[in-house]
């Protein structure tokens, strides 16, 4: 089975190409023949992921495969890493600082999101390793 | 080739230019073109049958290409072109703008739309959504836009108040647009339906230029020219502009975004779950909004300043009394018929959809290629040509860079054999 895999560079503080491995991603998906809604999703939690590895990880890579039944999102960082996996998931949560807060970011709900809009979200971190976030979309059988 | 939005243009056969489905009427290639190899097929104005009802429809974008002409002048020389009628867009303007804020306020509340909704003004923008973010289709405010709320059922309404044969009503229209007067397939259905011709400002404007030089003159002597009857509301003047549709609604949190570029940026932002506080965004293709359009034929920011001049003359005043535009929103006259994801003609814009393998012999012939978007063969860059060829559109040796590689490595081995036979 055909299997497309990209690999995308994440740099720490970059706000100025931040977005650009997810909107590299939509245009792949668009390219084929992907649902609308379904893009829409891995969009979403592909600019939620960059944006905390930008934010609070360190440098880091974006993967994507898609075969023709998934859409694995793979975003993984080499930062400080978290203690505590569930209060980071917690819809709220957030340690982002007041500037951050002042660009719009910081709302705690990127970690929530990204589990409401796959179908599959695992998340694995350790502190001064890093973190790892696999999200997978079913192109068969989806959520709404 | 290269400024296309949608990469829709190709050069053929050395010179010949095809457009392809994904055109959209934007007109940035007319904007950029100096050889005019790219040049718009527009109707000429013929002498108007006079028995004939032969209507044109104007835009208050029209009164911001004569900086200084009062707008009762400018219909008055339209008439004198040979229009019996002049149907004029601002009322259903007004009508939209109450419509929308309508809608968002009742949405608000139940939270229903997806947010941010984003105008349906700009049929350019609504084409560009279609091929390049079907996404955000479901985005776009299903209210129809002013121009389509004015011509579904004109030609029954015309025929039922002045008893004439449908069959002997003619309708034009004038725009600064080029997917309007150009394109028609990137038009509704009502407009389709409706419209028998529209043209481009530049195309009659020198006619009309004389003409209302001419009714001014008339004028003078039949004291008539304080009618201020149409186009003096400032509200609708300011459509013309970037920001001028949203500047005369009560939306808590509205934006407008101009030019074909920044159009673009912002709807990747929108795609990727951004300005999700915003309720509304006016997108127009063109910079600074329609009066910036590829057929206008003064300068945008001449046209803005007459425009500020105007609206300061006549104020923002509403026109139309609100409980009647409230029952026929009630009615459900605003909402439009098809969403733009029904559109059939929105649909057929989109490329054909590719498969994982090919994407694949994409990936591998644009890496082949390590070209430098030179363009010499006949496609915009050197990944739509690696498309253009996995899909058939197009050959290997059209590449100047492949042929020179080829020749080169040909070359080496014929001196390899050379030295081999010495
Ligand atoms: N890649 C990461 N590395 C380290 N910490 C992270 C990472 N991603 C998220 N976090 C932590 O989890 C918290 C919640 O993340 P999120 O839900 O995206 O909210 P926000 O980004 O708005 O703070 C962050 O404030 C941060 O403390
Ligand atoms: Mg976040």
């Amino acid at each position: 089975m055909a299997a497309l895999k990209k690999e995308y560079h994440i740099n720490k503080n970059d706000f100025i190409r931040a977005g650009e491995a997810s909107i590299g991603v939509k245009n792949v998906l668009k390219s084929l023949d992907v649902d609308p809604s379904i893009i829409r999703r891995v969009a979403i939690c592909g600019y939620e992921g960059e944006m905390n590895v930008v934010m609070h990880g360190g440098t880091g890579k974006l993967n994507i495969e898609i075969n023709s039944t998934n859409i694995v999102l793979d975003i993984s960082d080499n930062g400080p890493g978290m203690a505590n996996t569930e209060l980071a998931m917690e819809r709220g949560y957030s340690t982002a600082t007041d500037e951050y807060r002042e660009m719009g970011f910081g709302a705690g709900m990127g970690l929530p999101n990204m589990e409401k809009n796959s179908d599959e979200f695992k998340i694995d971190s350790a502190v001064g390793k890093g973190t790892r976030i696999r999200m997978v979309f079913s192109l068969t059988h989806s959520k709404e | 080739m290269k400024v296309c939005p949608t990469r829709a243009i190709r050069i053929r056969d050395e010179k010949s230019v095809r457009l392809l489905d994904q055109c959209i009427g934007c007109g940035e290639c007319l904007r950029v073109c100096p050889a005019g190899a790219i040049s718009t097929d527009q109707p000429k104005l013929e002498q108007l049958d006079k028995n004939k009802f032969s209507a044109v429809i104007v835009a208050p974008v029209l009164s911001s290409q004569f900086p200084g002409e009062m707008p009762s002048d400018i219909l008055a020389g339209l008439k004198k072109m040979g229009y019996t009628h002049i149907v004029e867009l601002s009322d259903f303007l007004e009508m939209f703008q109450f419509a929308t804020v309508t809608f968002i306020q009742e949405n608000r509340k139940n939270r229903k739309a997806p947010w941010p909704l984003i105008s349906p003004v700009c049929p350019v923008v609504v084409s560009l959504i279609a091929i390049r973010f079907p996404g955000l289709l479901k985005h776009i405010l299903p209210i129809e836009r002013p121009l389509v709320l004015l011509i579904s059922d004109i030609r029954n309404k015309i025929s039922r108040q002045f008893g004439i044969k449908k069959d002997d009503i003619i309708l034009h229209h004038i725009t600064p647009c080029p997917s309007k007067a150009v394109l028609e397939r990137s038009l509704s259905k009502d407009e389709r339906l409706n419209i028998d011709r529209a043209f481009g400002i530049n195309s009659v404007y020198s006619a009309l230029f004389h003409k209302i030089e001419e009714s001014k003159k008339a004028d003078i002597l039949s004291f008539s020219r304080d009618r201020f009857d149409s186009f003096t509301s400032g509200r609708c003047l300011k459509w013309g502009m970037s920001g001028g549709e949203i500047s005369g609604m009560q939306i808590d949190k509205s934006m407008a975004v101009c030019g074909i570029r920044e159009t673009i940026d912002y709807l990747e932002k929108v795609e990727l779950g951004m300005l999700r506080n915003m309720e509304y965004i006016e997108f127009r293709a063109c910079p600074e909004g329609c009066l910036g359009g590829p057929l206008t034929v003064i300068d945008k920011y001449l046209a803005k300043s007459g425009v500020y001049r105007m609206v300061k003359m006549f104020g923002m005043g509403r026109r139309l009394p609100r409980y009647k535009i409230r029952r026929l929103y009630d009615d459900g006259w605003f909402y439009s018929k098809t969403g733009p994801d029904e559109d059939e003609m929105l649909r057929k814009l989109r490329k054909k959809p590719l498969s994982i393998e090919s994407l694949q012999k994409i990936d591998l012939l644009f890496e082949k290629i390590r070209g430098k978007n030179c363009a010499a063969c006949g496609s915009p860059d050197c990944r739509t040509f690696a498309e253009d060829v996995v899909r058939g559109d197009a050959k290997l040796n059209q590449c100047l860079v492949i042929r020179a590689r080829k020749a080169e490595g040909d070359g080496k081995k014929e001196k390899r054999k050379g030295k081999v036979k010495k």
